[in-house]
């Protein structure tokens, strides 16, 4: 049937040639009008409960938008009036900043921020430093003394040794646009740093903003990436074709993907742009194996190159689409991870994939049957014998004693860093975001606010009962024992909750005694308490903490850093207080803001992540076991996957790359990915036993050509990714080195091991295409066969 | 043989896709996290009373929550007590480092016997309409005041065990209580309110000063002179015994909690981190200063013991001479 189909392609391979061009051409003004951006929704998992926490209260409780901005004086304290304008003046214009939620803008400088005292006419709450500033030295002595007293400013919103002053600003979920966020919230600050302020600014809109701030960057880093590819391909391949129709392939997969894409509304996330090269280099991988192939067809012989195509298509076709749908496949189990922005890429992915069949498998071919001069090189740098050199190598490992040493060391590595992989982390490694260096502008602010405030990444727990839950003693007893039960956690810097409200209202009720700073002793006086409050709050002040009918309120944990184990350490403590400690009034609901949803994507990732590899492994091994006819070969190509596996996720570990949502999908796709190489070089053996060669014959064979194949992409794609490096997006970094890493062990496992396995295993899948006759052993008697 | 080795060689290959398909749908890794061993002071607790034996070693404080936190080393280490009760702890006296009782919120009264080993609530008389007993103190013989909300003045003449009270109820509360001498006594409440015996305690006699300001303690050294202090900067004073009371001049307007005598000077801590000293002459100028430049927490506690005055509230310390170290800081507070 292939050879069918085969024939058909090369036959009309004008008409194949311009329906692939004109699809291009009109797939590229598609892809053209991609939308790169970040789409926070698109990182939650929808149907986790904490999520729907998190979308029902996020506008009063506090959304995973919050950005602080930290304005610190050199010298002094900020009680200076040119500091306190400053406060205002930043606090004043993040009004108008695109998407804010004006309600919950909060500084020394906002309505929020209240004096609570008593008066004989009962309790006045007056705002701190709003809407104006104290006038007098005097005014601004007082102000301080306030400051000083008030323990809601003091410490959350002023620092310790008040040279910091906390402006926190939060925006609706639907309105963001980090872009402008980044760049507005940026050109406000700019004053206070005229004015020599030293401003810090952290949140998850400026992460994405820098992100999408090094766009430019990123693209020139991929543009350069492919340009050393061509020059590298140039300069191994030494024929235009060998260089030109990889690229070729590759830039046909890219343009239908992202056009396709692009046609059902999906958009593309910046920090994705590492896996388009790995999808890429799929592509570039296949394109080489054809064109390797069909050098071999040639070799020696005057062969037209009509026929060279057709035999090439006809020999590679099989291990060809095989490595696709095995990658498909594995790359559709991550969709499982119920995570939209990993499901979209999913589609991208099996997308992208599928074109690599038509792309390289079919337009390389056909394109190269118009080959005129095989033998033609462009330049005269050889690098065939070192090369061929390598490969003798991996020829000589299966001749000699040095397989049983391969075998030995494989399995040592294999359960070396399967050992070693456990310690890979789910969530972030380390404090500051990993997708920055850690010396980049925003993890060095960042550490700076989290040391000098209580942090700036925040949980907030929904406590839910009927209606006036909220001001039952019980309950609020209840909370504060939580509150303190979570404080014990060095990573929270503190927490807020209406329980920190009440007492200070009562105190302030009987004369600012202290010994009254406490709660009510029931729900009337608690209720009064809170409406004396409220009375001339501002709006969103007191929703911040309690709804209306007080039916739900919010604890609110601060904490320094956002590392999976600070999360994972926060969320089972408080399953453990909440089982410890039953109350049958109200119910505790976990959890919103940026750590509750953090904590969310952690679990979904950590609940996927042995499933993924499990399906992964086994849509590989039923592929391979319906192909060859054959369940050992299903169990043989898990080699190279497994060890890519625990080799990769041994140097997360090592690195410190946490299993998170970035890396999540490059370590996904990565599952499928390693197979391809072993594919091409076993099926060669077996086609050349097929041909009624010799084992070892075959072996020889199989390393020389599909093994040089696997060489030349291995080594382009690893200098080429490595590039990365550069990129002052620490995630794109460490994504390049993982994927070289990837590159590298499955090339390695393509051509040393596997020929090694298939020599010593000698499974049945591999050895039956042997012509009937031949059933004796060739070369070494068999020392191990099974 | 090898029939055996080769069905079990094909066997291989379906037991590992059993494998795979048992751990992709019934491994359900679930989320870890460490364990955090909780502080013995931690920043939401307020010590409303502390109580300072045998040269300033035995450190023993009681306040929110029930909680009592004890120190056998000067503050170096701290116990956690176990209390058995979940209200607020307002006061803590001790007859000597094994013998000790505390009161708070709903007239709560604990008492032990075995350095705070346990603590063991006992009856104290109770009002039906307000309790909260706010300061307790001791004296020679087992003897012990507590007073309160609710004209609470109880005694004790049996180490706390059980309660009598001495005077009728009404609707006032007492804030601190003070002995001249074992027959005279006084104690200072709201609005300026004053109450003295001359009979040990056996019955009060109500006194009102020309004041608004509610008072909320008071000590005497042991020649006759005393110090009451209160709200907004109040600070009577007396050489008498407390025959006549006059108030100081004063350049500040804190409210003030609680007063000590450190052997030369008078000193009391209120609101806003302030600490006053003042002479015992009766005319010089009282200075409030503050027990560290930036510390703006209350405390309702002082108590002097060699060469140091220890102070309790919303933060908790030790002041040698103008030098404050916070066991706040030291046992509670991130690094």
């Amino acid at each position: 049937m292939i050879d069918r189909f085969v024939d058909f392609l090369i036959a009309r391979r004008v008409w194949v040639v311009l329906i692939v061009a004109v699809l291009t051409v009109l797939m590229s003004w598609s892809a053209s009008r991609i939308d790169v951006r970040t789409v926070f929704e698109d990182l939650l998992p929808q149907d986790h409960p904490y999520v729907a926490v998190h979308e029902e209260f996020k506008e009063t409780f506090g959304s995973s938008n919050m950005v602080s901005i930290m304005l610190t004086v050199d010298e002094g304290e900020i009680f200076q009036r040119p500091v306190l304008e400053q406060i205002r003046g930043v606090t004043r214009d993040l009004r108008a900043v695109t998407g804010v939620n004006s309600f919950q803008i909060i500084s020394l400088a906002s309505n929020h921020m209240k004096e609570v005292r008593a008066t004989t006419a009962g309790i006045d709450t007056s705002p701190l430093m709003w809407p104006d500033l104290p006038e007098t030295d005097r005014g601004i002595e007082e102000l301080r003394d306030k400051v000083l007293g008030n323990n809601l400013v003091y410490g959350p919103y002023v620092s310790m040794d008040l040279q910091s002053a906390l402006i926190t600003v939060d925006f609706y979920d639907h309105l963001v646009d980090y872009t402008k966020i980044f760049d507005e919230i940026h050109e406000i600050t700019e004053q206070a740093k005229q004015a020599g302020l030293e401003v810090s600014i952290v949140g998850d809109p400026i992460l994405y903003g820098w992100v999408d701030h090094y766009l430019d960057e990123t693209y020139l880093i991929a543009a350069v990436v492919i340009l050393v590819l061509f020059a590298l391909l140039f300069l191994i391949t030494r024929t235009w074709r060998g260089t030109f129709l990889p690229m070729i392939a590759g830039g046909i997969s890219a343009t239908w993907a992202l056009g396709v894409a692009a046609q059902v509304g999906l958009h593309f996330e910046p920090l994705v742009v590492v896996v388009a090269l790995l999808l890429f280099a799929r592509a570039i991988s296949h394109s080489v194996q054809l064109i390797t192939r069909f050098e071999d067809e040639h070799a020696g012989t005057a062969m037209a190159s009509v026929e060279a195509s057709r035999r090439t298509l006809k020999g590679l076709f099989r291990p060809g689409t095989l490595g696709l749908a095995t990658d498909i496949g594995c790359v559709s189990v991550v969709a499982l991870t119920p995570i939209p922005l990993l499901e979209k890429l999913v589609i991208i992915g099996v997308v992208w994939l599928s074109t690599i069949i038509v792309s390289a498998l079919i337009v390389t071919p056909v394109l190269l049957s118009w080959c005129r001069d095989p033998h033609a090189r462009v330049h005269g740098i050889d690098l065939d014998r070192p090369a061929h050199r390598v490969l003798d190598g991996a020829y000589h490992v299966v001749t000699t004693r040095g397989r049983y040493w391969l075998l030995g060391s494989v399995t040592v590595i294999f359960l070396v860093s399967g050992w070693y992989a456990t310690n890979l982390q789910i969530g972030d490694a380390n404090p500051g975001s990993p997708i920055l260096w850690p010396d980049s502008e925003y993890n060095l602010n960042a550490a700076r606010i989290n040391e000098t405030f209580p942090g700036s990444d925040r949980m907030f727990v929904v406590v839910s009962g009927e209606e006036d839950a909220l001001k039952e003693p019980e309950v609020l007893e209840h909370m504060q024992d939580f509150q303190r039960f979570m404080e014990v956690q060095p990573q929270i810097g503190a927490s807020m909750a209406i329980t920190d409200l009440v007492p200070i209202v009562k105190r302030s009720l009987f004369e600012g005694n202290p010994r009254f700073q406490e709660l009510g002793e029931s729900a009337m006086m608690n209720g009064e308490l809170m409406y004396l409050y409220q009375a001339d709050a501002a709006p969103g002040d007191m929703e911040r903490f309690v709804d209306g009918d007080y039916k739900n309120g919010a604890i609110t944990l601060f904490f320094r850093d956002r590392q999976g184990d600070t999360i994972r350490t926060a969320v089972s403590r408080i399953n453990e207080f909440v089982d410890s400690n039953p109350i049958d009034a109200v119910e505790y609901r976990l959890a919103g803001g940026v750590i509750g949803v953090l904590a969310a994507v952690n679990e979904v990732i950590l609940a996927g992540q042995i499933q993924s590899i499990a399906l992964a492994l086994l849509v590989l091994v039923i592929l391979c076991t319906a192909v060859y006819r054959s369940t050992m070969a299903g169990l043989f190509f898990m080699v190279p996957v497994v060890l890519a596996n625990t080799l990769t996720f041994s140097f997360m570990a090592w690195r410190e790359i946490g299993m998170n949502i970035n890396t999540v999908p490059v370590a996904a796709l990565g599952i499928g990915l390693g197979v391809d190489y072993a594919l091409y070089v076993v099926d060669r053996i077996k086609e050349e036993l097929g041909r009624g060669n010799d084992l070892l014959d075959a072996i020889k064979r199989s390393v020389h050509t599909a093994g040089k194949g696997v060489m030349i992409t291995a080594t382009t794609l690893i200098v080429a990714v490595l590039l990365w490096s550069f990129s002052s997006l620490k995630f794109q970094a460490e994504m390049g080195m993982l994927l070289a890493l990837w590159l590298f062990v499955s090339a390695v496992t393509a051509i040393f091991v596997m020929p090694s396995l298939v020599y010593i295993f000698r499974p049945s899948f591999v050895l039956q295409s042997r012509s009937a006759g031949e059933k004796g052993e060739s070369g070494e008697p068999a020392a191990a066969a099974v | 043989m090898p029939g055996v080795i080769k069905t079990l060689g094909g066997l291989i290959p379906w037991a590992v896709i059993g494998g795979l398909l048992f751990a992709a749908f019934f491994i359900q890794p679930q989320p870890v996290g460490e364990t955090v061993q909780p502080p013995p002071i931690e920043r939401r607790d307020r010590f409303y009373g502390l109580e300072v034996l045998e040269q300033g070693n035995v450190l023993w404080a009681a306040g929110s929550d029930g909680k009592i936190v004890r120190s056998d080393d000067a503050g170096e280490t701290w116990q956690v007590q176990q209390s058995g009760t979940r209200l607020n702890l307002q006061s803590i006296a001790a007859w000597d480092p094994d013998r000790a009782v505390t009161v708070g919120n709903e007239g709560v009264v604990l008492v032990t016997e075995d350095g705070g080993q346990t603590w063991e609530q006992v009856e104290a008389p109770r009002s039906e309409i307000f309790n909260k007993l706010v300061r307790v103190i001791v004296r020679p013989d087992g003897e012990a005041w507590a007073v309160g909300g609710m004209s609470a003045v109880f005694r004790s003449r049996d180490y706390g065990r059980s309660w009598e009270r001495t005077v009728d109820e009404e609707d006032i509360s007492w804030n601190g209580i003070a002995f001249v001498d074992d027959d005279n006594a006084w104690a200072v409440g709201e609005f300026g309110m004053l109450l003295r015996t001359t009979d040990g305690g056996d019955t009060w006699v109500e006194e009102m000063l020309d004041l608004e300001s509610s008072l909320m303690a008071v000590r005497f050294r042991d020649n006759g002179h005393g110090v009451a202090v209160g709200l907004e900067g109040t600070v009577l004073y007396t050489s008498n015994g407390g025959e006549d009371w006059a108030r100081l001049e004063t350049d500040f307007e804190a409210h003030l909690f609680d007063v000590t005598w450190n052997g030369s000077k008078w000193l009391a801590v209120g609101e806003d981190g302030v600490v006053v000293r003042g002479e015992d002459d009766g005319d010089s100028i009282w200075n409030a200063d503050r027990l560290d430049p930036d510390l703006r927490e209350w405390h309702t506690t002082v108590t002097a013991n060699g060469d140091s005055v220890y102070v309790s509230g919303a933060t908790f310390g030790r002041l040698t001479g103008t030098d404050w170290q916070s066991f706040t800081n030291q046992a509670g507070e991130r690094p």
